[in-house]
């Protein structure tokens, strides 16, 4: 899965730079690295004291990989344009992340998503 | 205006470059609605992506709203000049300034931060730093791995004080009294009471220790409230890193009103248990007034959410490696 994304992922690493966006809860298990996906939304979690965006990732195998990607705070997305209903159930994103986990978990934190029409939700705090 | 560029280009790329990225229709093209009109266009309270005025480059910004999703920012900052300081009044509703996230503090309030070279200053007693290693932050200078982590705030817990001020100070307004100082909180939606009619319980007399303490407020001289705490409940940690007090523990909060715009917060810890001599987590870290219009939003501890984001981390380091 990762692999078949390395192109991209130079491209936006080189782009963007690799700086570490935001370090939150469980440092431990997080590392820093850029790794974009693409999937459907399963379910957008409004929720305290993080939000959870959960994603079914199709591999070239078909292969179905459900994702959990940690963004910020309501209360700090509300100021990117962020809303409860940014996301349903079925949406097709694009994830940018600065980090994932460790374990090799299909998990990390998201930095943007970029939307079906190429709308692009930032959320990186500086 | 580079860093707009940067992701004006990323986007572009997005767009033009990468097979993984299947767009419909260029950046930025479709005025679109959000969903149902409470999407993405519910930026700066719809204004941000409505038909009449599409998100320049395709993306959106970082504009600061209130409660009710409205732009918002310090009267200041807005171009308001700042008159002379009112007289023993903090009345207003407050946020960090230049920053409205200054005051998120997660690795530690900004004058004592848990990093290596704050950490070594730390003046820790032995009990002071058993204290410490006890208590497993997922923060700080000595984070611990999520599943030993026993911060009491992750199961919603109270914050209690003066953690409501160290982590996560967001808005907060003051309201008095002719007899209190109140503050209200945006974190935890929760509130204090100073009282500056009275002096403070003597030790004995505190037989309940409170999560929020028992707080004094006395001014100083016209423009300064000095408030003193004591009595506050042990179970709580000082700040997001695991800082330790004792039932010793006073806080000084003294709150300096530069102006008619601004105040001055600096906050001193004292607790001989803990530490052998006092230390400051802040001092003058300002907060901009923000305007009255200013509504305060949700910011709770909610206790299933709460669970879920714990089980949801765990995840993180449990989970099956995606092959």
């Amino acid at each position: 899965m990762k692999r078949l994304f390395q192109a991209s992922l130079l491209l936006l690493a080189l782009l963007a730079g690799s700086t570490p966006l935001f370090a939150h809860h469980g440092n431990a298990s997080y590392e820093n690295k850029q790794v974009t996906i693409k999937g459907k939304v399963t379910q957008w979690l409004w929720t305290n004291p993080h939000s959870f965006l959960m994603l079914d990732v199709t591999d070239e195998n078909g292969k179905v990989v459900h994702w959990i990607c940690e963004n910020n705070a309501p209360s700090t997305l509300v100021n990117f344009g962020f809303t409860a209903k940014t996301f349903k159930a079925g949406d097709e994103v694009t994830v940018v992340m600065s980090a994932v986990a460790k374990s090799g978990a299909p998990a990390g934190r998201i930095t943007k998503v970029i939307l079906a029409d190429g709308y692009v939700m930032n959320s990186e705090v500086r | 205006m580079p860093r707009r560029f940067v992701a004006s280009a990323i986007a572009v790329a997005a767009l033009t470059l990468l097979p993984v990225v299947h767009a419909q229709t260029p950046a930025g093209a479709q005025g679109g609605q959000g969903r149902g009109g409470q999407g993405r266009g519910g930026q700066a309270g719809g204004r941000g992506r409505g038909a009449a005025a599409p998100a320049p480059n395709g993306q959106n910004e970082n504009i600061h709203v209130d409660g009710w999703n409205r732009k918002q920012e310090s009267l200041e900052a807005a171009g308001k000049k700042p008159g002379p300081a009112p007289a023993r009044d903090l009345s207003g509703i407050w946020e960090p300034v230049p920053r409205y996230r200054d005051g998120v503090f997660a690795s530690g309030p900004r004058d004592m931060p848990s990093d290596a070279a704050h950490e070594a200053m730390m003046p820790y007693t032995p009990q002071g730093k058993q204290a410490m290693a006890s208590h497993k932050a997922g923060f700080g200078v000595n984070f611990a791995p999520i599943a030993e982590i026993n911060d009491p705030f992750d199961t919603c817990d109270p914050i209690g004080f003066p953690r409501i001020i160290l982590f996560n100070l967001r808005a907060v307004q003051i309201v008095q009294t002719p007899k209190q100082v109140l503050m209200l909180y945006q974190n935890t939606r929760t509130f204090r009471t100073i009282w500056t009619d009275r002096e403070l319980p003597k030790p004995a007399e505190i037989t309940e220790p409170r999560w929020f303490g028992y707080s004094v407020g006395k001014w100083t001289d016209p423009t300064t409230l000095v408030v003193t705490t004591t009595g506050l409940d042990e179970s709580t940690w000082i700040d997001n890193t695991g800082r330790p007090h004792s039932d010793q523990l006073v806080v000084e909060e003294t709150y300096h009103r530069v102006d008619e715009l601004n105040i001055d917060l600096t906050v001193k810890i004292t607790d001989p248990v803990m530490y052998t001599q006092p230390w400051y987590p802040l001092k003058n870290f300002r907060l901009g007034m923000n305007s009255p219009d200013f509504d305060i939003r949700e910011m709770i501890c909610s206790v299933s959410q709460q669970a879920l984001f714990n089980q949801l981390l765990k995840n993180t380091t449990e989970a099956a490696p995606a092959k």
